[in-house]
């Protein structure tokens, strides 16, 4: 017997959530409301198809073929060249032809015929349901017109305008539904998510996953915590110097591989300086990869900061050994954010994480505690499954008893250093301290350091602060 | 003027048959009824089969027996295809 195997969509991330992808020549409706992205993923997936050699259609009922080519075009696909290489169809026509010419076996069932599409998208099925109401006779014709496109061997996706009345019996009918939706986040602004609602024959992942609309078409973005963490990368090293001795001997050689670490202080402390020295030693003196999560800088200001004592990140980038991500903190999605953190670490496997900062990550999360507490787990669960280092560059607020913005970073953390000034006789003195690192035999105390023009130095005594 | 020309000055004669044109044009795939056209183009259906009557008989609609009514489509002439797009570009008011 034939071993069947699921067929990718395409669409970066939403196989995962698939189970794998699509078992070949099955019904998929894609549902939602108005603007949710229902068209752009039935073309993604076509376009997808069509670059794998693989033919695809597309029946338009209510959008004319040179909306598509035009909308299609700001993702970057060019459904004119598909067409004039024979791997794509846009057919304008109305549901009633539609359905007469096949069900009939008139002139759309010998077009599809004579093409042969892989790939199927009518957009959208609720034209077609409406014509003939929420009736048992309406049902009949659906399932047949479905089962007449499904004896075409195509794999077929239907959009579907969610709430469309009585008729959705549709959802009965076909294999997979795939729901689409956007919800308005505390910040006011829309988050686009999708849930597979049902999968005949496939498991796949539950809950509602972010995805976005952007240069390339759809990505999904499985909420972590359902989807597979990135396996252990063999490490050569158990802990992984910084490149500042003086905090190599407060932490007992470094920090242990797997450790996610709080780098808190009150603004002004050189945490980001820190951050960058450990980056680019890991980098540019160990060798290994370094990826970078930015929110509160832009990254011409932290290659600027990472240039003025010498590091080259711009080139460290450009060598394939810093890998970074900035996302400005007004469009900050946790989520998604989280989704490319965890590509990155089962990708490209980089020794060291440095996120900068930790606030700018959680702060669409910020109101809910409970959400920080589950983002912050999962991020620490990531990095001990790649079995990497991260830190976390955090904001101390003076005068609050807590370490950390929420009270629970050094709670769920591995490990934190602690930044602070003090001033004597007018004049401010830095120190730093190792308040807490797990499997680790570390200093007590804080011990002074200072910026100088190579980066931070800490004046280390064994035995004293 | 060429041959293709001269069609296209004739089917363009009627605003009804110009927008049915301009809408095939770039709606190459199409394949739907008189009534399904009028749709796409917000015109009378009565109009648009007047103007279908002429633009097929002129060679730039294609009559198609389906099931139960006529449908159309756009001609696959490349000559008249080109004509209609360099008057396309004349026109383009974007």
């Amino acid at each position: 017997m034939r071993e069947l195997h699921p067929k990718p969509t395409g669409i970066p991330g939403l196989d995962a959530v698939l189970g794998g992808g699509l078992w070949p020549e099955t019904a998929v409706l894609l549902e939602g409301p108005p603007g949710s992205g229902k068209t752009t993923m039935g073309m993604h997936m076509l376009v997808a198809g069509a670059r794998r050699g693989k033919p695809g259609m597309v029946i338009t009922f209510e959008q004319p073929a040179v909306q598509l080519y035009r909308d299609a075009a700001g993702f970057g696909w060019d459904l004119r060249a598909q067409e004039r290489e024979g791997l794509l169809r846009v057919v304008v026509t109305s549901p009633e032809v539609f359905c007469e010419e096949l069900l009939a076996n008139g002139l759309f069932h010998r077009r599809l015929q004579e093409f042969r599409p892989c790939r199927l998208l009518v957009d959208s099925l609720t034209h077609v349901v409406l014509e003939g109401g929420a009736t048992a006779a309406a049902r009949r014709r659906i399932f047949a017109l479905i089962n007449a496109l499904r004896g075409h061997g195509l794999t077929l996706f239907c959009t579907w305008e969610a709430g469309a009345g009585e008729a959705s019996f549709v959802e009965y009918l076909v294999d997979t539904v795939i729901c689409l939706d956007y919800q308005l986040s505390p910040d006011n602004r829309y988050r686009r998510l999708l849930s597979v609602v049902k999968s005949r024959g496939r498991p796949h992942l539950t809950g509602r996953h972010a995805f976005t609309l952007g240069p390339g078409g759809v990505t999904v973005y499985p909420a972590i915590g359902v989807v597979e963490l990135p396996g252990p990368v063999p490490r050569t090293w158990e802990v992984l110097t910084t490149g500042v001795p003086g905090l190599d001997a407060m932490l007992g050689g470094g920090f242990p591989a797997g450790s996610t670490i709080l780098l808190s202080g009150p603004a002004g402390t050189g945490r980001t300086i820190l951050g960058l020295q450990m980056v680019h030693h890991v980098a540019a003196v160990l060798g290994e990869r370094a990826a970078v999560f930015v929110n509160e800088e832009t990254p011409e200001v932290v290659n600027r900061v990472a240039a003025s004592f010498g590091w080259s990140l711009e080139r460290l980038v450009a060598q394939g050994r810093v890998h970074l991500d900035f996302t400005s903190l007004m469009e900050v999605d946790t989520d998604l954010v989280l989704g490319r953190m965890a590509r990155v670490l089962g990708e490209w496997q980089p020794a060291f994480v440095l996120v900068d900062s930790l606030g700018g990550l959680l702060h669409p999360v910020a109101e809910y505690h409970g959400v920080v507490a589950e983002k912050l787990h999962t991020l620490r669960q990531l990095v001990r499954a790649a079995g990497c280092v991260a830190v976390l560059v955090n904001r101390q607020v003076l005068g609050q008893p807590y370490l950390s913005r929420f009270g629970l970073e050094e709670a769920v953390c591995d490990g934190v250093l602690l930044l602070d000034t003090f001033k004597v006789a007018q004049r401010r003195y830095r120190v730093i301290e190792v308040y807490k690192l797990r499997q680790a035999r570390h200093s007590t105390g804080a011990y002074r350091f200072d910026i100088g023009p190579d980066g931070i130095r800490v004046f280390y005594v064994e035995g004293g602060t | 003027m060429g041959r293709s020309e001269e069609i296209l000055k004739r089917a363009l004669r009627s605003p009804v048959a110009m927008a049915l044109v301009c809408f095939l044009h770039r709606n190459p795939g199409l394949l739907d009824s008189a009534e399904g056209l009028a749709a796409w183009i917000g015109r009378a259906p009565s109009e648009v089969e007047k103007a279908l009557e002429e633009l097929v008989r002129l060679g730039l609609v294609e009559p198609l027996a389906g099931a139960r009514r006529t449908l159309y489509g756009y001609t696959r002439d490349e000559n008249l295809l080109e004509a209609v797009g360099k008057w396309l570009v004349g026109t383009d008011g974007t």
